[in-house]
């Protein structure tokens, strides 16, 4: 272990120098205030990391989705993945609650809202479903942490009682996912045409599950690269095609909304924001269904790859557009981030890998075990087909 | 603009990550001539059943059970074929030839796990490369003769252990049969890990051998 710390490569020191340049620009942040450290303004409360946050809840999406599908539908197939998946959500919201605490202006506050309920702030859905689920998410790791360990008292216990985690977690994510999307309906006035819909709430959640597929088949050829793993093909490309599914829903909702609501002329004006939002669904939505769509793209590992790459990008594109190009034209002011806010969102993403990474080297992730349990001894009679 | 910057950062730590690859000598997963091959690389849907001869076999109704190549050889070979399947009315015994594997234009036999009788032959595959060894790329359903497997079919008490124990088994005959330095070297690329199509190239005595040590 010290070795492999000690040796160095091109990311090591990439992302020792952005940690570091991270940690001065944390430090300057918490000792000068907002308004010094940031390029955001009482009038622009909202910028990079309201965006980060909102993108990396999205990357999570994929481990309630595959939660969901494992352990609720008894999909079996996909066990292998659920456990990074896991892993990936619950390093997602971390970085969430990490971006929020650089976000707020008060972060020691940050615990009022544990205390003092105010049943009619979206906001106060948003914080319970983030602290819930978090709580959730850990839950539905700990096994894998109990496995190292060997405690194997507590996971007994943690497995007796996983199937009603994995339902709550299901349940919490889903709110929040859609609660996020909520989160923007207390300002309709303010936002961009494109952005602003009363269907938001299903728009992030249905978007939450295109990209937890797509975020599942990304972490699983980062995995590949980094650890020297086989890509389960079978399996990703499925995901492939579920994410598809959920991009023609949101596809078909969105346009719907446009034509219903009368927004239609907004796609053709030209200006930012138009661009934007073209680029938005084009990378998003159309380029990943083209490739999705197609079993012979979808089974190829590099068209697999570059379609989950898109998807994830397009989700970034979305939930940045939503949060801040939605918003500047109404605020009549400029937003650009300051070199603290863009230093200290790479650190937190490095932070995020290389927990991922510890994670996978030392706990056991990527579960042998599961793999084991599908097969059946063969001495017994054969199970019908699934 | 904060959007495309943000995207453009993506964009740009990927291409990076792509570069310092290529400058190590080293294969993005996405980008592999020789994907690696290892048991992460398989998955084997639910219900399936390995023999050790690698023919998984699935119940579809009482009395039939479909089998096929499984994944490890597919994934071995890359390239292989279905020819030679056993005619529908064959009685066919435990470790009879029921289909061959056609890698290039060299053959291998696969070995039935079980007592049956052959009702009905996939000819849609037939002389197609396999490239969903569980679904389309099924053989044969066959009648076993009994349903109690136990007296015919090979045991592998978990799948993990034993897929763990083939790739071992595969890499000790990949540096015993492996003549050619070059392609040791492609095959065990990447830290040791062997890649997918590391059989394709073998020579009919290795074929024989492979086949003597993995199928029958």
């Amino acid at each position: 272990m010290k070795a492999n710390l000690l040796k160095f490569s091109f990311w090591k020191v990439v992302g020792i120098i952005l940690v570091t340049a991270g940690v001065y620009s944390s430090i300057y942040r918490f000792t000068h205030g907002l308004q010094e450290s940031t390029g955001l303004s009482d009038t622009f409360p909202w910028g990079l990391w309201t965006g980060f946050k909102l993108w990396s809840v999205c990357l999570a999406g994929g481990g309630f989705t595959l939660c969901a599908i494992t352990h609720i539908f008894n999909i079996e197939q996909f066990k292998p993945l659920a456990r990074p998946s896991i892993l990936m959500a619950f390093i997602c919201y971390l970085l969430f609650i990490f971006a929020l605490l650089f976000d707020l202006g008060k972060p020691l506050d940050i615990w009022h809202v544990m205390i003092m309920w105010n049943f009619n702030s979206v906001m106060f859905e948003v914080a319970w479903c983030v602290m819930l689920y978090t709580t959730v998410l850990f839950l539905e790791f700990a096994p894998t942490i109990l496995e190292r360990f060997h405690l194997t008292k507590t996971l007994k216990v943690i497995k007796k009682v996983s199937l009603v985690i994995m339902i709550i977690g299901v349940l919490l994510s889903t709110m929040h996912q859609s609660s996020l999307g909520s989160l923007f309906l207390i300002v309709p006035a303010k936002m961009y045409p494109l952005w602003y819909s009363p269907l938001l709430p299903v728009y992030f959640y249905f978007s939450a599950i295109a990209t937890g597929f797509a975020m599942v088949i990304f972490g699983s050829y980062q995995s590949a690269r980094t650890f020297g793993r086989g890509l389960q093909l079978t399996l990703l490309s499925k995901l492939a095609l579920y994410s598809a599914i959920f991009t023609i829903a949101l596809i078909v909702i969105r346009f719907t909304d446009f034509a219903v609501n009368g927004k239609l002329q907004y796609l053709f004006v030209p200006v930012q924001e138009t661009y934007l939002f073209w680029l938005e669904v084009v990378i998003g939505y159309f380029l990943p269904l083209i490739i999705f769509m197609q079993k012979s793209l979808r089974t190829n590992r590099k068209w697999l790859y570059i379609g989950s790459v898109l998807v994830v990008a397009g989700a970034m594109l979305n939930r940045m557009n939503t949060s801040i190009t939605s918003l500047l034209r109404t605020s009549n002011t400029t937003y650009n981030p300051s070199i603290y806010e863009v230093s200290i969102t790479l650190m937190l993403v490095v932070l995020g890998i290389f927990a991922f990474k510890l994670a996978v080297e030392y706990l056991p992730v990527f579960d042998e075990v599961e793999l084991d349990e599908k097969v059946t001894d063969m001495g017994e009679a054969l199970p019908d087909e699934a | 603009m904060v959007p495309i910057l943000a995207v453009l950062t993506f964009a740009l730590f990927l291409v990076v990550d792509y570069f310092v690859l290529k400058s190590q000598k080293k294969e993005h997963p996405a980008f592999m001539t020789f994907p690696v091959f290892n048991k992460s690389s398989l998955s084997i849907p639910i219900n399936y059943l390995l023999s050790k001869g690698h023919i998984w076999l699935s119940k579809i109704s009482d009395g039939q059970v479909k089998m096929g190549v499984d994944e490890f050889i597919v994934k071995a070979f890359k390239r292989i074929q279905l020819v030679d399947l056993a005619v529908a009315g064959t009685e066919v015994k435990k470790g009879d030839v029921v289909f061959r594997g056609k890698v290039g234009s060299n053959l291998i036999n696969f070995h039935s796990p079980i007592d049956g009788k052959v009702l009905s032959v996939n000819n849609e595959s037939t002389g197609k490369n396999i490239s969903n060894p569980y679904t389309d790329g099924w053989g044969l359903v066959i009648a076993p003769a009994s349903n109690n497997l136990s007296t015919f079919a090979q045991t592998a008490e978990k799948a993990g252990s034993w897929l763990d124990n083939e790739f071992k088994r595969l890499k000790d005959f990949l540096s015993l049969h492996t003549e050619d330095p070059e392609l040791v070297g492609i095959t065990m690329a990447d830290g040791g890990n062997i890649t997918e199509g590391v059989a394709a190239n073998f020579n009919e005595k290795t074929l024989d051998a492979f086949e003597k040590e993995f199928l029958s």
